[in-house]
């Protein structure tokens, strides 16, 4: 492979890695705080998408970019307040079961709303027109890339470290980390762990809702994303540990390189496959996943 | 006779030697405590026997038998039953069900599809579990719900539901932990009764020194994983070493 | 929750009796309440596949999302022999039975290593795994995307008994009634209580010498072979699969039956199943949002009524006692 070709499957790699990631990151940040399994994330996702399509097509969307999540973390919250919160408690089938509930209704009031057939985006005509990255890297020729798909992987990349950032060295991220190390002595130390909670599964929304913004030019939108996401993401969480959040990293990365290296091998008809054999045999050999905890799970 | 033969077994986290070339001898029909300061390795100890943890090295005989390398369910089936600290009951069946279930298991203990009713059979368990039910004083709540019991019921249901599996050996999880004064006696004369009554071979892991001494017909004295001490009461209590791993500590020998 | 009912095989004869009874007179009433008389098939099929799912789920507690895999290659798998090898029914139910069921078995022993909720995702990356196996490497067995047509024109019977419309239809009632006297007797035997002691406390049932990732693992794969004949019947009803049979949304469709129906009970999932059918028809024709409509009224039972429809008469009686039974504290006197 020549270096143009290898910095295309990088880019491409990086591309689907970063949607994987932040489905993931706010999957495992839910998890690992509440301890819910949540299984309306795709839901989260879907509504992301769905509102972003709204923006984009009207403003623009660059604006979509920045208001989207904005109001996925309301949503979030919304969704705390009114439902999960009385699940706290319950057993981990009926979480799954409502949360499940809940993903097939607001997949259904989308298909009411917008209509079954696939969605496109409208992304700015300098975003989508190829350049040539070929010109910025010395060695390379001929790599026609759409900016859009490089300001996707720089803003997932920012909003990693964003989130790295807030819970290493903001107090809030402090008891998000106490949290997700020990759920009961947060409750002890005197932190209000609802209010803690509701914030955590907003922010938990928002990455979600981020994802499908950066996403949705790409593959276009139908109500099924929101199914279609979940299950990648929740290997993904599960590869990478539970509540790790550097787990969901590295392995959202990971998946996003295995599909892309086996759609350009000699056989593309697994590249859909490979994420759940991977899947299988991480959770097989080492169960707790590449970062997680002993005694979890 | 001895029932029990522990023979240099070893133990280590990372750095740290739970278990420390620990051997000792369960006859048949005692009472055997094995006591020890706070982490002195007790609980490693038993989760080595009882097949929960992988030993570094030693032997441990039941009857002739290994019963190193063994998992829990298998350690059960030689006739070591583990009488948790916390009790372990199915909670929404009766107390009769509890024990039921236990004596039917026990038949069953090895895998055979039973898509048929066997009435004699299930006549048999449901006969043992009122038997066990009966010598730890909870006949009378036989219909009874599991979750309804008060905590101090529930660790004697716990004690049925070891008993209607007919054990050969109980190995007894600091029985009377978290217990009142009234609640401690009387699960150290339910314990007596049975060491009399049934001839029942029991290892207690204990930390009350006043349960011990009232129980015990032999000890062993756990300290830092290693033992420091073994033999009868009287032995153990006059023992200097013993006296100075305590020191500091809890009740008075 | 007494399991201890009198031994009595009458009692058995009589309950299968009155089913029996009452799954042939489906095809007769269906119509008068808004369906049709075909629907009634459909519902005997998918009354078999969510009654094994519940064999397993209801028993151990362990919610598998997973279940479509065998509905899924039961259904393909007979298809693909009646299409190319014979057109005996019994013969394509019979091997697509043994080969799901092996299939099960492997699924079981790697997605039961799990407890809980990684069990649950697990299950569903192998729901998954097979979907995608189905639509693209495996195009040349299964037709992809469109769908398994092979069986389309065989005409299917059971040693020269032509299986169609009438004949098919009793022949569903006779499986219906035989997979629901097996799963009785399972429920009822010493193994199904050995099932229900693991969903209650799994350390108990271990410390008790018994291995129960054996029977999580038989049950698991029991459950599979009854989702095997009930895809296998489905094909034979249809004549064609959709390759979203093998889609975890179908193992979701399945656990919404279940929970409404009454997950843990005997009728409950063919209840659910009945349920959810009859009003995916009768809705379908008023309203494109019926799956909507259906999610809200799952949530409903998942939110208030956990116990499903056959818990509804237990919840009378406790509301119609209600008052007296507040004054009451426990017979021994003493709280936890």
């Amino acid at each position: 492979m020549t270096l143009d070709q290898i910095i295309l499957q990088l880019l491409t790699s990086l591309q689907l890695g970063a949607v994987f990631v932040l489905v993931a990151l706010g999957l495992t940040l839910i998890f690992g705080t509440l301890g819910i399994a949540n299984f309306a994330h795709g839901a989260l996702y879907l509504i992301g998408a769905y509102v972003g399509l709204v923006i984009s097509n009207s403003i623009g969307w660059p604006w979509a970019l920045v208001i989207v999540p904005a109001i996925l973390f309301l949503v979030g919250i919304i969704f705390d307040r009114v439902l999960l919160q009385f699940f706290y408690k319950r057993d981990v089938t009926d979480q799954i079961l409502v949360t499940f509930g809940l993903a097939l209704m607001v997949q259904e009031t989308m298909r009411w709303i917008f209509g079954g057939t696939t969605q496109s985006f409208d992304v700015p005509r300098w975003a989508r027109r190829r350049i040539n990255l070929g010109d910025y890297i010395p060695g390379a020729e001929s790599i026609y890339y759409p900016p859009s798909r490089l300001i996707m992987i720089g803003v997932a990349i920012l909003a990693v470290v964003a989130l790295f950032a807030l819970l290493r060295y903001t107090k809030f991220g402090l008891m998000v980390r106490a949290g997700m190390r020990d759920p009961e002595m947060v409750r002890y130390l005197g932190i209000d762990s609802t209010r803690l909670f509701t914030i955590v599964v907003g922010l938990g929304a928002m990455f979600a809702g981020l994802a499908a913004v950066i996403n949705g030019p790409v593959f276009g939108i139908d109500p099924g994303e929101g199914m279609l996401r979940l299950v990648p993401a929740f290997l993904v969480v599960v590869i990478g540990g539970m509540g790790s959040i550097s787990g969901a990293v590295v392995a959202g990365l990971l998946l996003g390189f295995a599909t892309t290296l086996t759609t350009a091998s000699p056989f593309p008809q697994y590249s859909e496959v490979i994420v759940y054999f991977i899947a299988v045999v991480v959770l097989s050999i080492r169960p707790r996943g590449i970062f997680g905890m002993k005694g979890v799970g | 006779m001895a029932l029990l033969e522990v023979n240099g077994l070893n133990k280590s986290f990372g750095g740290l030697q739970a278990v420390d070339n620990a051997s000792l001898t369960v006859e048949e029909g005692r009472t055997h405590a094995i006591i020890g300061p706070n982490g002195a390795g007790k609980s490693t100890f038993l989760n080595l026997v009882i097949g929960n943890l992988e030993a570094d090295s030693g032997t441990v005989l039941f009857q002739g038998d290994s019963l190193l390398g063994l998992r829990p369910h298998q350690v059960n089936q030689k006739g070591v039953v583990r009488v948790f600290q916390s009790p372990q009951i199915y909670p929404e069946m009766t107390l009769l069900e509890n024990t039921t279930i236990s004596a039917l298991a026990k038949r069953d203990g090895t895998f055979v599809m039973n898509f048929f009713q066997h009435p004699r059979r299930r006549k048999e368990c449901v006969a043992t579990a009122e038997q066990a039910l009966d010598s730890v004083n909870l006949l009378h709540l036989a219909d009874e719900e599991a979750i309804n019991l008060s905590y101090g019921d529930k660790r004697r249901l716990e004690l049925a539901i070891c008993l209607s599996q007919k054990p050969k050996l109980l190995l007894l999880d600091e029985p009377t932990a978290g217990m009142s004064q009234q609640e401690t006696q009387s699960t150290i004369d339910l314990l007596k009764k049975l060491s009399k009554d049934e001839d029942m071979t029991q290892v207690v892991i204990e930390h009350d020194m006043h349960v011990v001494f009232s129980l015990a017909e032999h000890l062993t004295v756990l300290h830092q994983g290693g033992v420091i001490s073994d033999g009868t009461p009287e032995e153990v209590k006059n023992d200097p070493k013993v006296i100075e791993a305590y020191l500091g500590g809890v009740e008075e020998l | 929750m007494k399991f201890f009912t009198t031994d009595s095989d009458a009692r058995e004869w009589v309950i299968m009796i009155v089913a029996g009874l009452f799954f042939l007179s489906l095809q007769w009433f269906l119509p008068l309440i808004g369906g049709y008389a075909d629907l009634a098939k459909l519902m005997l099929v998918f009354a078999i596949l969510v009654l094994g799912f519940d064999l397993f789920v209801g028993l151990t507690g362990y919610l598998s999302f997973g279940h479509a895999i065998f509905w899924g290659c039961g259904a393909y798998v007979a298809g693909f022999i009646l299409a190319n090898l014979t057109s005996n029914a019994l013969v394509a139910i019979l091997i697509a039975a043994v080969i799901v069921t092996i299939i099960a078995f492997l699924v079981g022993l790697i997605t039961l290593r799990r407890q809980g909720i990684y069990f649950s995702i697990l299950t569903l990356a192998f729901g998954e795994m097979f979907f995608f196996l189905a639509i693209a490497p495996l195009t040349k067995w299964t037709n992809g995307d469109n769908g398994y047509t092979g069986a389309e024109d065989v005409h299917i019977n059971i040693f020269g008994w032509p299986l169609e419309h009438g004949n098919l239809y009793y022949f569903l009632v006779f499986m219906a009634v035989l997979c629901l006297f097996l799963a009785r007797q399972i429920r009822r035997s010493p193994y199904g209580l050995m099932l229900r002691a693991i969903k209650s406390n799994e350390t108990r049932l271990t410390y008790t010498g018994i291995d129960i990732f054996k029977y999580k693992v038989m049950a698991f794969t029991i459950s599979g072979c009854f989702g095997a004949i009930a895809g296998a019947l489905f094909l034979i009803h249809e004549k064609f699969v959709p390759v979203e049979s093998l889609r975890w949304t179908t193992s979701g469709e399945v656990v919404i039956m279940a929970v409404i129906g009454g997950v843990g009970t005997l009728f409950g999932p063919m209840i659910g199943a009945g349920i959810v059918l009859y009003l995916e028809n009768v809705l379908s024709g008023e309203t494109g949002q019926w799956l909507l409509i259906l999610g809200a009224i799952f949530m409903s039972f998942v939110i208030f009524l956990p116990g499903g429809v056959m818990d509804i008469p237990r919840r009378l009686m406790k509301l119609g006692r209600g008052n007296k039974q507040n004054g009451q504290s426990d017979q021994n006197g003493q709280g936890s």
